[in-house]
Parts: structure tokens; C-alpha cells; sequence
């Protein structure tokens, strides 16, 4: 009797664990998207007189990643027309910029205002600027100038 | 008064209520509005581990800036923080306008060459 009472208790034991049991529901609904993680920035050396070039030697390309999230993106640079910052006496300057790169999207060396498709994930922009002095050379002093990274 | 106000308001609602579910923008869009302007609530997401400066800008399908009416244009975005913003553009007369909406970010100064960042939502507008 008492071994009867004992699987009973057991059996109904076993019954109220089954009830309790719930499943909680995960779920995502995620939309297309773009961020540009700028890495570092571009540093400017001489290349003569009348040029600085960040693809010179000693020169440092910027990086800046770009992750996606869906397809249907492009990237591009956007060019500056001048120095932010430069020193007094600096003339007319003929800028240039460049990019290529790795990860999701791979692409060699193009011109700035190239538009490439991005590919969906991480890709890794490394951006190179060039700036001509119009019938000057570049003087003593601070330089500074923008490179614009754009997804869209 | 306020009907004009109230018509953007709702036209925002409905051409953008999924983005809200977004945490990052801009985004692609589309937006049906009542009245002379429509209006586009954008997220922008700071990704970095310190504080920037982000400004939101307007522009027409060939990158030409326009005029909107963008609140707050100007901030600052702690380290992982996003706010919303608000930007109303005017139809001038016209039954479609696309517009591109970018976020433009620059969190290194230095020497050299600066790297800003500028990502663009492009979002196409209908006057019913």
C-alpha cells in the first residue's frame, strides 16, 4: 500500500512539473543599416616641394569601417576644396583622394568620387589624399584637411 | 491653427513608425503626406567610446543642400548614446521629392588628414 501511495505521489509530481512547463518566445525584426567606424586618421609628408601625399613614404592612409547591415548600400569620398587649417601665404590647392578595400567589399586603389556597391558586413576603407600646390611649394607650418567618408 | 502641424505629425508617424524599431539610421524611407511638407525622424547612433559632434544635413537627389527645418541640426552624442531628430522639408509645389538625410560625424581632431564620416538615408517623399 505504502509502495502504491509513493508512485502516486511521484506520478502526480511528475504531472505538475509537465505544467509549469513555458516557452518564451525570442525573436528579431531587423532593418537595413549603415555605421562608419572611423579608425584613424591620414597624416600628410612631403613629396617635393609642392606636394603632400599620404601615400608617400612616411605618409599614413585613414581607415575608417564600414558595416552593413542589408544590401543596397554604396560608399564614396568626397573631396576638399581647401585646407581647414593652413599656414598663412598657403595658395590655390589641387586636392585628390583615393581608397581601396578589404573585408566584405574588396576593391583596388579607385578614385574618390567612384561610387562602389558595399557588400553586406564589415568592410575596411583605407583613404589616401594628395594635395598640389598651384605654382607654389607648400611652406613650414600646420596643415589640415577633411576627407568626408560617405555610405548611402 | 495647428491642423497643418498635426498633419505633418501624423504623416511622420505613418511614413516612419518602423524606423523607431531601428536603433540606427538613417535609413531608406517613404513618407505620404497631406500637407505642403512632410516631415522624417531620423535616429543617429554614436558607435564610439567617447562623445562627438553630430550634425544632421539636408540634401536633394544630386547632393545639392536644401532647406529643412531640423530639430536639433547641431549636438553632441555620448559614448553609444542616439537621439532622434526631426527634419521637415518643404514640397515647393512638387507631387514627389526624394531627399537624402545624412548624419555627419567628425570624433578625431588632429593633424593631417581628417576623416569625417556622413552616412545618408534616402527617402522619397509623396503629397497626396
Amino acid at each position: 500500500m505504502k509502495y502504491v501511495l509513493s508512485c502516486a505521489l511521484l506520478f502526480m509530481g511528475t504531472v505538475s512539473s509537465y505544467g509549469t512547463q513555458l516557452d518564451i518566445p525570442f525573436s528579431a525584426n531587423l532593418e537595413e543599416s549603415c555605421t562608419i567606424e572611423l579608425q584613424s586618421d591620414g597624416l600628410l609628408v612631403r613629396d617635393g616641394l609642392d606636394v603632400l601625399d599620404s601615400a608617400a613614404a612616411g605618409g599614413r592612409a585613414g581607415v575608417a569601417t564600414i558595416y552593413t547591415t542589408g544590401p543596397g548600400f554604396q560608399t564614396s569620398l568626397d573631396t576638399p576644396e581647401a585646407f581647414l587649417s593652413a599656414p598663412v601665404g598657403t595658395g590655390g590647392v589641387t586636392f585628390t583622394t583615393t581608397y581601396s578595400s578589404t573585408g566584405a567589399t574588396t576593391t583596388p586603389k579607385v578614385a574618390g568620387s567612384t561610387t562602389t556597391p558595399l557588400e553586406v558586413g564589415a568592410s575596411s576603407v583605407s583613404v589616401d589624399l594628395r594635395a598640389v600646390a598651384n605654382n607654389a611649394i607648400f611652406q613650414k607650418g600646420e596643415y589640415k584637411a577633411f576627407v568626408t567618408v560617405t555610405c548611402e | 491653427m495647428y491642423r497643418p502641424f498635426l498633419a505633418v505629425l501624423i504623416a511622420t508617424w505613418c511614413g516612419t513608425a518602423p524606423a523607431l524599431s531601428q536603433s540606427m539610421s538613417p535609413m531608406r524611407g517613404e513618407i505620404r503626406s497631406f500637407t505642403d511638407s512632410f516631415a522624417v525622424r531620423v535616429q543617429p547612433r554614436n558607435p564610439y567610446k567617447h562623445r562627438i559632434d553630430v550634425s544632421i544635413r539636408a540634401y536633394d537627389a544630386d547632393f545639392r543642400p536644401i532647406d529643412a527645418r531640423i530639430s536639433p541640426p547641431d549636438f553632441s552624442l555620448g559614448a553609444g548614446a542616439s537621439r532622434s531628430v526631426l527634419v521637415v522639408v518643404n514640397f515647393n509645389g512638387a507631387r514627389e521629392r526624394r531627399v537624402r538625410i545624412c548624419t555627419e560625424s567628425a570624433p578625431f581632431p588632429g593633424k593631417g588628414v581628417g576623416m569625417k564620416a556622413q552616412i545618408c538615408g534616402k527617402f522619397i517623399a509623396y503629397r497626396q
